[in-house]
C-alpha cells in the first residue's frame, strides 16, 4: 500500500507514535472484533482517544478499512517502514514557527524534493533568521548569521559607504 | 779628487821632512862620530871623508859615504832652519791635509745626507706608493662594504615591507572578521526571541528554489 502523508505529519516523532498508536488501536480492534463489538463504530470514523494526527491517517484508508484491525496494522507497518527507510531532513529557524509556515515547508519540500519526505523542525536563535536544512550527508546554511560571517568585508565596505 | 791630491802632496811633504829628518840627524850623528875620531888613540876617520874638525877647528866630519859639508857652515843655523822649514812643512801640510779632510769630510756629508735623502726619498715614494695603493684598497673594499649594507638595507626595507604587508592584511583580515562576529552577535543578541518569520517566509522559500537542485540530489544520492 502507498499513500502520501498528509503535510500536518512530517516529524519522526509524529511518525512513530502514530504507528504505535496504531498498532495499539489494531489490537483495540482485535480485541473487540473477538468479543463482537466491533459495530459499535459502523461508519468508520476513527474513535476520538487517537490523535488527530492518527485520525487522519486512519481517514487515508478506505471508509470500509478504517475500523480494519489488518488495514490499521499494515498502515502502521508501513509508517515503520517509512521510519526506517523514508528520506529526512532536519530544518533549524531562529524561532518556532507557526504551524501554517511548517506546512508550507513541508509542502514545498514533498512537492519539489521527495514525497513523503520526514521534516524535523529545530529551534536555534543563534542563527538570527534564514534556514539550515540539514540531509544525511549535507548541511545547508541559509542563516543569517552565516551571510554575515562568510563575507566580513562587506561589513567594512558598508562603513566605507557611511 | 781633490782630497787624495792633497793626501798625496802631504805624504809627498811628510817624505820629504822625513828624509830631512833623516839628513839632519845623519849629519849629527857623523858631526859626534868625527869629535871621538880626532881623540888620541882613536881611529882615524875614512878615507875621502870630509871632516869640520880635522881640516877646520869647527867643521864637522863627513859621515862616511856621505857628502861633507863646506867650510864655514853654520851647523845649528841649519839645523834650526832645518827644524824650521820642516816644522813649516809639516806645519803646512797638516793645515792643508786639515783642510783636505774637513773638506773631505763635509763633502763625505754633503754625499751621505744627499745618500740619505735620496734613500728617504724612495723609501718615501715607495712608502706614498704603498699607501695610495692601501688607500685604494681601504677605498675599494669601503665601497663594496657599502654596497653590501645598501644592499642589505634595501633587502631588510624590502623585507619589513613585505612583512608589514601581510602583517596588515592579516590585521584587517582579522578586523573584519571580529566586526563581522560582533555585528552577527550583535543582531543576534537585539533580535533575541523577537525573530518575525513570518517576515521571512519569502527569504526562506526563496533560498530553498535556489537550491532546490542542490537539495534534490543530495536526498536522490542518500537512497
Amino acid at each position: 500500500m502507498s499513500f502520501k502523508l498528509p503535510t500536518s505529519i512530517h516529524s519522526q516523532d509524529q511518525l512513530q507514535f502514530c504507528a504505535e498508536e496504531l498498532h495499539a488501536h489494531a489490537a483495540v480492534l482485535r480485541s473487540k472484533a473477538a468479543t463482537h463489538h466491533a459495530a459499535a463504530n459502523p461508519q468508520g470514523h476513527p474513535p476520538d482517544e487517537l490523535s488527530l494526527d492518527s485520525q487522519i491517517l486512519i481517514e487515508l484508508l478506505v471508509a470500509d478499512k478504517r475500523a480494519d484491525a489488518a488495514a490499521i496494522e499494515a498502515l502502521a507497518t508501513e509508517l515503520e517502514a517509512m521510519l526506517a527507510h523514508g528520506a529526512r531532513v532536519t530544518i533549524t529557524l531562529a524561532a518556532l514557527a507557526s504551524r501554517a509556515l511548517r506546512t508550507e515547508l513541508v509542502e514545498w519540500m514533498r512537492m519539489n524534493l521527495k514525497a513523503n519526505l520526514l521534516v524535523d523542525f529545530h529551534v536555534n536563535p543563534d542563527i538570527a533568521g534564514g534556514i539550515v536544512i540539514r540531509t544525511t550527508n549535507r548541511v545547508y546554511d541559509f542563516s543569517f548569521r552565516h551571510q554575515l560571517l562568510a563575507d566580513t568585508k562587506r561589513f567594512t565596505k558598508a562603513l566605507d559607504h557611511v | 779628487m781633490i782630497t787624495m791630491t792633497g793626501l798625496i802632496i802631504g805624504l809627498i811633504v811628510l817624505g820629504l821632512a822625513v828624509v830631512v829628518a833623516l839628513m839632519v840627524r845623519a849629519y849629527r850623528s857623523d858631526l859626534h862620530s868625527g869629535q871621538g875620531a880626532a881623540a888620541p888613540g882613536g881611529h882615524p876617520p875614512a878615507h875621502g871623508a870630509i871632516t869640520a874638525k880635522t881640516e877646520h877647528q869647527h867643521a864637522p866630519a863627513p859621515a862616511p859615504g856621505g857628502v861633507a859639508l863646506p867650510p864655514g857652515i853654520d851647523t845649528p843655523a841649519m839645523e834650526q832652519m832645518a827644524k824650521a822649514v820642516f816644522e813649516k812643512a809639516v806645519n803646512d801640510a797638516a793645515g792643508e791635509f786639515k783642510q783636505d779632510v774637513h773638506g773631505s769630510s763635509q763633502r763625505l756629508s754633503d754625499l751621505i745626507v744627499r745618500l740619505t735623502t735620496n734613500v728617504v726619498e724612495e723609501e718615501l715614494k715607495v712608502y706614498r706608493t704603498e699607501l695610495a695603493s692601501a688607500r685604494d684598497a681601504a677605498l675599494e673594499s669601503l665601497k663594496q662594504m657599502q654596497t653590501a649594507i645598501e644592499d642589505k638595507q634595501k633587502e631588510l626595507e624590502q623585507g619589513v615591507g613585505t612583512e608589514m604587508a601581510h602583517r596588515k592584511d592579516y590585521l584587517l583580515e582579522r578586523l573584519d572578521t571580529r566586526l563581522g562576529a560582533a555585528v552577527a552577535a550583535y543582531i543576534v543578541e537585539s533580535l533575541g526571541q523577537g525573530v518575525d518569520l513570518g517576515a521571512q517566509r519569502a527569504y526562506l522559500l526563496e533560498s530553498l528554489e535556489r537550491h532546490k537542485a542542490d537539495l534534490k540530489k543530495d536526498l536522490t544520492d542518500e537512497l
